[in-house]
């Protein structure tokens, strides 16, 4: 009987994106998450006294060119190393691009497989194959896979590779196969690397993605970890996860219906972030807080979103047991009355209702409204312009939202008394 | 929709109140409520009713948020109607009139699917927010766009809002800006960015530095080689040259230390060993020879103790016997003395039993223990009887008592008066108190009814009205305030244009004045002679001429013609003086043409103001004769009221004053009515009271005044009252006497019960005890106790047999061991002689024991010196041992000298010290090298060369040295730069740094484009508005505006402001204000106008809703007032209008315009 632990897309020093370091944020609970994910996950290993430790790819972010976190890899390789663990390690798309992998020098526990062709290591003393072949470039679509040796039966083999699989949403189709060809391989276990989300995509083969060691924003939630697997007389016998990071991603959605009162809302955000909070183990919390649903309180969060977002980050200081960072406010809450009731009638609320609504579809219109956002456009980092959470003002999608959040905004302080705060 | 009904349930500090909202179509509907009233929770309540209570409301004060109930009717402009009450909740707040739960979007066909935030703004309006409407007017400059559209949308700060939103994207980025959270956001972002970069190590860096350690590290290695064989060269020769000396000495102690080789070497202690050797053995066999001696002696004295004698062996038993021998005599002394004290208890046993039962023999007493074990159960029994006796009595004592209380209740109730119910008494009194104090209502009303009497009368007089009018005000014909008004306007353009004719005579007057003033002032300077002078002067000149001419011609006699035109005088002497003087005024004329003009001027201003004066005149005459036909007209309009009507320009207040009057005979009519009611409602409560009192007292006779029948009544009813509570007093305390009558025979039975239980109890204990049955229970007490007494004698007496037994058992056994003994020991006693012989055999034994301690003591000696004895042996066995492996040491026998060959073993040991001490000293001078290493490094040295090779050495030593110490310095800075290369990654911390700041960018860059979308957009969506609605929304607001100006303005119009669409007012003359322009209350009026115009506007295209005023009209004067309550009217035709106000005069007004414009007025 022995153990292995599985582990890959570690990103080491790789930021979080997404949060803002305002005033009350806990900066120093979550400073180098990932490489505190990576020694936790190093210190898993010699406290399970596993056998060895595989790592599927994507050690380092492709451009990542800072040598010290080379130096702490070898580093916590050599605490493995003390400790008697091998490591084997394929390299995956960033790892290619990666100049710190090329110029790295790691004790001579660790073993990296070839990028130019299937390779197969054998821990003689466990009778364990280990077949892996690491990318030679950032993209590669061939199906490694296909080229690895086939098991011989008399040894407990393993699969090592960085792939999309048949396809994962939010992931490039790199080394593209398929569960039935990896399985036609006859290896007791296949794995995986390169989609961050865990999944046991099969139990006959054990296919498996362990998912990042540490989610890095707001779409990588829940726990991240490594899996531990016991092998007992040449079978899989148990396939465990551990978590092994530092900060927890979480999404909470509170829906702030009826009429229910900012300060009811509120309420409600507070107990959801005290939970989340409280299934972090300890850990920091990172949450995005999205208020929805048809509300009488929706103008006051139209009126004013970051009025409301501090109201929320103020109360993240004091609900939960454990430091909490709120990494966004979203208010994505209706008005109680069908907009389409307020464009009914002929005044000038009515008016502005159905003159927007037909702006959104006037190109000279669009253009007005770009033209009047002046020249911050050229001005924006270019990572604020393409990407994930991209908010570049003149692509239609955002302007389209700017659009219905601005209408919001003066429906909402239009039916405001007095002078606007 | 209209709301045709609210109720206020439960809410605020209503509780139960209901605005009936149904009539009129749909009908302008004033709510006044004073101060206090609770007139804005009403307008809340209308609010929360439509659209809920608010989470967190001031209105809930009296009733809890549960409790809390507004209920109302509303019906669509379909003619559909609902009916539901709402509660206070976040969902399910709608409830059907019977309870059962409404949908919740069941009103939203109703509202017209209108948000309670924009039904609040626009569908409702008060006075501050009328106030904050003009004064964005102002600050707008008129702008025509943001007044409709404000008007249109009822957002009173909308210029507000559009400065906030701009302010608050300029807050965030402006393209120049330095302090904006976006441009800050930049400058951080490029900053940590080239931080980044800078704390980024590469992997060039990183190589190189680990080649320049690896190079550092290689030159420290070799330099340190180098050093280190120099070194060794340099302690090689040093050592060479050290140890050459001592090798040679070392030779000549091994070439001496041959010649004595075959010496045998014995220790250097060997002699003094020897030495100690031979003396030990000595003494060693002297002590052997003393203790043989001391043996001897031992031995014969124990022979001389000889055998233990057989007595020693029982000496256990003689002791034994020794003790029991001092018992035995003293038992034997005690046992008389036990047997007289067993005799006295007996005796006093048999008296004690004597005294209790004398029939009973001593021995039978023991019968009797029985009740001395029942003595503390017959003792408690005696002591319960008592008790038990008083309880019996207590309840007998009770019984009477309760008994003779009933007799007394008995007498009492035959005196009670008999039964009246004073109920129906009671409720004529409350009755006739519901009605409050009415006489002095009344009297109030008297008094009412004589004041208004009095200023009806006083004003009649002063008004000047026939005395017989008082009652028919009502009837007379007084003009009409139209009338009056239209002579009042006549009438005052009369005196206009008296007015303007008097000046215009008056200014005429003065300039002809002035006119003179000035032609006398020319003719007082020199007389000026004028035009007419001068063709007076020439016509007379002529005329002299003709004359002349006439007569010299015609011959004819002109004198009589000359003197008539020219004076006394001859013709033919005056002609040529008309000629000069006709001359002389053309000469003047010329000379003073300037003063002729003017004078001509003046004359000619004179005739033409003289004119004018006519033209005055005139007027002044056709108006007098207007002023007449007027004042008859006037007469005449007033015929029927006054015979002397009062001036126009008083007409309006006489008529003031007569309405005032006429509301006064109105109230003397109510006052008058009032003081009916009440003498009417005050006696039919007397005769009430009276009928009802008569009922009880057929005797009583009530007073005439209420108050005092009141009074009487209460004071009855009071009576009757206290009579009833005696009675029930009474009939409470007959029933607590019987139950107390009840209660003793109870007790009574139960102490009885009692009683005969212990009885039946005392019996069975004492059963026996006594002869007879009934032996009073202090007597069996009594004999209980002499009983036990005595039973207690037999005891002790009982105890002194069984001890002088005991003796008497003891003296035997002693009797029997001591004969025992002595037969173990052969020895024969006589009778009763054990006493002695004990003592004897005991002192023999204590002889006998200390004859045997010497003997034990001397046999121990001998085990001892045998011991000794042979412990001695060992020690010369062991001493001659010693000498034989010395002599083995020295390799001699007993027969050879130690001391030979003494010499040469002292040269052999010489030599080897000194060889050991030369060798010490090479290998400590050696540095480690073996003496046969050292003689092999030393063959072959040459000490003269060996100081020269030592000198280059050094020298070559000291520049390696300096090598060394700069590659090492080389290779620690390198080992620093790779140090600082290593632990945590800075690059890192700046990578998650610049995402944080791009978080917070993408948040700010959002936000400010979100607000300048939304400053864009309103910009624009004011400009369609307009465009669309500009031409409908001025006629209609304009005419609205025009009438609550009271003709002020003639409507609205656009104007434009430099290249801006701006809001003007026109004047009737055409003349244009622009609206910020205005006053501040005319602009408040602009603002009405504007907003109802929009809310007429939105009820044509959508389910109209009412229109809740709050107020506004608080600052119009009271013309303004009627005005503005007339618009309202007027616009709700299309949509109800409810005004809450808490002005007197805005309900007066709204009161007087009920039937003419049809407003209806509801008091909280």
């Amino acid at each position: 009987m022995f153990r292995f632990l599985h582990a890959a897309d570690v990103h080491l020093d790789s930021p979080l994106v997404g949060l803002d370091r305002y005033e009350s944020a806990p900066i120093e609970a979550v400073r180098g998450a990932t490489r505190r994910a990576f020694e936790h996950l190093v210190s898993l290993a010699i406290n399970e006294d596993v056998a060895f430790l595989v790592l599927a790819g994507d050690l380092y972010d492709g451009d990542w060119k800072d040598y010290r976190t080379g130096l702490f890899f070898v580093d916590q390789m050599g605490r493995l190393r003390e400790a008697g663990i091998p490591v084997f390690i394929v390299a995956g798309n960033h790892d290619a691009a990666s100049q710190l992998t090329k110029n790295l020098r790691a004790p001579d526990n660790v073993q990296f497989f070839s990028a130019k062709k299937p390779e197969t290591r054998v821990v003689e003393a466990l009778d364990v194959a280990i077949h892996g072949q690491g990318y030679a470039s950032r993209e590669v679509t061939a199906d490694l896979a296909a080229s690895y040796p086939a098991a011989d039966g008399r040894l407990f083999h393993i699969g090592l590779l960085h792939t999309s699989l048949d396809g994962r949403p939010g992931h490039a189709p790199y080394a593209p196969t398929s569960p039935q060809i990896l399985a036609q391989k006859g290896y007791h276990y296949w794995a995986l690397g390169h989609v961050h989300k865990r999944e046991v995509v099969s139990r006959e083969p054990w296919i498996v993605f362990p998912g990042n060691l540490q989610g890095r924003h707001a779409r990588e939630t829940g726990p991240k970890g490594c899996t531990l697997v016991t092998v007992d007389n040449g079978a899989v016998r148990h396939v465990e996860e551990r978590p092994v990071d530092v900060l927890r991603w979480a999404v909470a959605r509170i829906d702030a219906d009826g009429r229910a009162s900012t300060g009811e809302v509120l309420d409600r955000v507070a107990r959801s972030i005290a939970s989340e909070a409280d299934r972090t183990e300890g850990r920091a919390l990172a949450i995005r807080v999205e208020v929805v649903g048809a509300a009488a309180c929706h103008g006051d969060f139209a009126s004013n979103p970051e009025h409301w977002a501090q109201e929320v980050r103020a109360l993240a200081t004091s609900v939960g047991s454990a430091d909490v960072w709120i990494e966004k406010v979203r208010f994505a809450t209706e008005r109680p009355v069908d907009l389409s009731q307020l464009a009914k009638r002929d005044d000038a609320i009515g008016s502005l209702v159905r003159d927007i609504e037909a702006a959104a579809g006037d190109p000279a219109e669009l253009e007005a409204l770009r033209a009047s956002l002046g020249d911050v456009r050229a001005a924006m980092p270019r990572e604020l312009l393409d990407g994930d959470d991209a908010v570049d003002p003149h692509a239609p999608k955002t302007l389209a939202d700017l659009v219905v959040e601005a209408r919001e905004l003066l429906l909402a302080r239009l039916a405001r008394q007095g002078p606007t705060s | 929709m209209k709301i045709l009904e609210l109720q206020l349930t439960a809410f605020g500090p209503f509780g139960g109140q209901t605005l009936d909202l149904s009539a009129g179509n749909p009908g302008l509907h004033v709510v006044f409520g004073p101060n206090e009233a609770g007139k804005s929770s009403a307008l809340r309540g209308l609010h929360a009713l439509l659209y809920g209570i608010p989470g967190q409301t001031n209105d809930a004060f009296l009733h809890p948020y549960d409790a809390m109930r507004i209920g109302g009717r509303l019906r669509h402009s379909r003619g559909t109607e609902i009916a539901f009450a709402r509660r206070k909740g976040n969902k399910n707040t709608l409830l059907a009139p019977d309870g059962t739960r409404l949908d919740d979007h069941a009103l939203d066909r109703f509202l017209g699917g209108e948000s309670a935030e924009k039904f609040q703004a626009f569908w409702g309006i008060d006075h501050a927010r009328l106030v904050q409407g003009g004064r964005e007017i102002l600050e707008g400059q008129g702008d025509l766009g943001e007044s409709l559209f404000a008007a249109g949308s009822g957002a009173s700060n909308l210029r507000k809002l559009r400065s906030t939103l701009e302010v608050e994207a300029a807050e965030l980025y402006a393209p120049r800006g330095q302090r904006r959270a976006v441009n800050q956001g930049l400058d951080k972002l490029r900053e940590l960015r080239a931080a980044q970069r800078e704390a980024t190590v590469s992997v060039d860096e990183w190589t190189r530095c680990q080649h320049a350690l690896r190079d550092a590290t290689e030159a420290v290695t070799n330099l340190s080689t180098q050093a280190q064989e120099l070194a060794r060269e340099r302690s090689r020769l040093e050592r060479v040259k050290r140890i050459l000396p001592l090798l040679a000495e070392r030779k000549g102690l091994h070439e001496r230390l041959a010649l004595v080789a075959d010496a045998v070497l014995l220790s250097e202690d060997f002699p003094q060993r020897r030495h100690q050797a031979e003396t030990a053995l000595r003494t060693a066999r002297q002590a052997l020879e003393r203790r043989e001696e001391e043996l001897r002696e031992q031995k014969a004295i124990v022979d001389l103790l000889g055998p233990t004698p057989p007595l020693v062996a029982e000496s256990d038993a003689v002791n034994q016997l020794h003790i029991d021998l001092g018992r035995h005599r003293k038992a034997l002394l005690d046992r008389p003395k036990l047997a007289g004290q067993r005799s006295e208890q007996r005796a006093l046993a048999k008296r004690l039993l004597a005294e209790a039962r004398p029939d009973l023999e001593i021995d039978a007493a023991m019968t009797l223990r029985v009740f001395v074990g029942r003595r503390d159960r017959i003792r408690k029994l005696g002591t319960e009887r008592a008790r038990l006796d008083e309880r019996l009595a207590s309840a007998a004592r009770d019984g009477d008592k309760a008994s003779e209380q009933e007799e007394v209740l008995k007498r009492e109730a035959s005196e009670l008066p008999s039964a009246r119910d004073p109920e129906p008494l009671a409720e004529v009194i409350v009755e006739a108190q519901r009605g409050g104090d009415a006489e002095g209502e009344r009297e109030k009303a008297v008094q009412l009814v004589k004041r208004l009497t009095a200023q009806l009368d006083a004003g009649i007089e002063r008004l000047g009205l026939p005395a017989p009018a008082a009652d028919g005000l009502d009837d007379l014909r007084v003009p009409s305030a139209a009338a009056i008004a239209r002579f009042e306007s006549r009438n005052k353009e009369l005196d206009d244009e008296v007015r303007t004719t008097k000046s215009e005579r008056q200014r005429l007057d003065k300039e002809i004045r002035q006119l003179s003033v000035k032609i006398e002032t020319l003719h007082t300077k020199r007389a000026v002679p004028t035009e007419a002078d001068l063709s007076a002067a020439r016509t007379r000149r002529d005329a002299a001429f003709e004359l002349l001419r006439e007569h010299w011609e015609k011959s004819l006699d002109v004198t009589e013609k000359a003197r008539e035109l020219l004076g006394q005088g001859k013709l033919i002497e005056l002609y040529p003086r008309t000629v000069a003087e006709a001359d002389e005024v053309a000469d003047r004329l010329r000379a003073d043409a300037e003063h002729v003009a003017m004078l001509a001027h003046h004359l000619e201003d004179r005739d033409r103001l003289g004119t004018e004066v006519e033209d005055a005149e005139a007027s002044a005459r056709r108006q007098k004769e207007q002023a007449a036909e007027i004042g008859s007209q006037w007469r005449t309009l007033w015929q029927p009221v006054l015979n002397t009507p009062p001036s126009i320009d008083d007409a309006r207040a006489w008529r003031t004053d007569f309405e005032a009057l006429l509301e006064r005979s109105q109230a003397l009519v109510q006052a008058r009515e009032e003081l009916l009611r009440l003498d009417a409602w005050i006696e039919k409560q007397v005769e009430g009271l009276s009928a009802a009192v008569t009922a009880l007292e057929p005797d009583a006779r009530l007073p005439a005044r209420l108050a005092a029948a009141v009074a009487a009544g209460e004071k009855l009813r009071q009576r009757i009252e206290k009579e009833q509570r005696a009675r029930s007093e009474h009939g409470r305390r007959t029933s607590e006497t019987r139950q107390a009558i009840l209660d003793a025979e109870k007790a009574k039975r139960a102490a009885q019960a009692e009683i005969d239980e212990w009885q039946r109890k005392w019996t069975e204990a004492t059963r026996g005890l006594l002869p007879g049955d009934a032996a009073p229970a202090d007597d069996v007490l009594a004999a209980v106790d002499t009983v036990e007494k005595a039973l207690r004698a037999l005891d002790e007496a009982a105890g002194y047999d069984a001890r002088i037994a005991g003796i008497d058992r003891d003296a035997e056994q002693f009797r029997v061991s001591a004969r025992a003994l002595a037969l173990r020991l052969n020895e024969t006693l006589g009778p009763e002689a054990e006493d002695h012989w004990v003592e004897d055999v005991h002192n023999r034994l204590t002889a006998s024991l200390q004859l045997e301690e010497r003997r034990r003591q001397a046999l121990s000696l001998l085990t001892r010196l045998r011991a000794e004895l042979n412990r001695d042996g060992e020690a010369v066995k062991k001493a001659d041992l010693a000498l034989v492996t010395l002599r083995e040491e020295a390799s001699c026998g007993y027969d050879i000298d130690f001391a030979r060959d003494e010499q040469r073993r002292i040269e052999l040991r010489t030599c080897r010290k000194e060889i050991e001490r030369i060798e010490r000293e090479l290998i400590r001078g050696g540095d480690g090298a073996s003496i046969a290493e050292l003689e092999s490094e030393a063959v072959g040295a040459d000490r003269d060369t060996m100081d020269i090779r030592l000198g280059e050495i050094g020298t070559l030593l000291v520049e390696v040295e300096k090598q060394l110490t700069a590659a090492r310095d080389a290779r620690a800075s390198a080992q620093a730069e790779l140090g600082m290369l290593q632990g945590p990654s800075v690059a890192s911390d700046k990578a998650e740094e610049i995402q944080a700041t791009l978080a917070k960018l993408r948040e700010d860059v959002v936000t400010y484009a979100r607000l300048r979308v939304a400053s864009a957009l309103l910009a624009r969506r004011i400009d369609d508005y307009r465009r669309r609605n500009q031409a409908p929304l001025l006629l209609r607001a304009g005419a609205h505006f025009r009438e609550m100006t009271l003709g002020s303005f003639d409507g609205l119009e656009a104007d434009v402001d430099e290249d801006r669409p701006i809001l003007a007012g026109i004047r009737p003359d055409g003349k244009r204000v622009p609206a910020h322009g205005m006053s501040e209350g005319t602009r408040d009026q602009l603002c009405l106008a504007l907003r109802l115009a929009a809310v007429e506007a939105s009820c044509a295209t959508g389910e109209p809703l009412p229109f809740i005023v709050d107020d506004v009209l608080v600052q119009f004067d009271d013309k303004r007032t009627a005005a503005g309550l007339r618009v309202l009217a007027n616009v709700a035709r299309c949509t109800q209008i409810v005004l809450f106000t808490h002005h007197g005069h805005v309900r007066a007004s709204a009161e007087s315009l009920a039937e003419c414009v049809g407003v209806i007025v509801h008091e909280l």
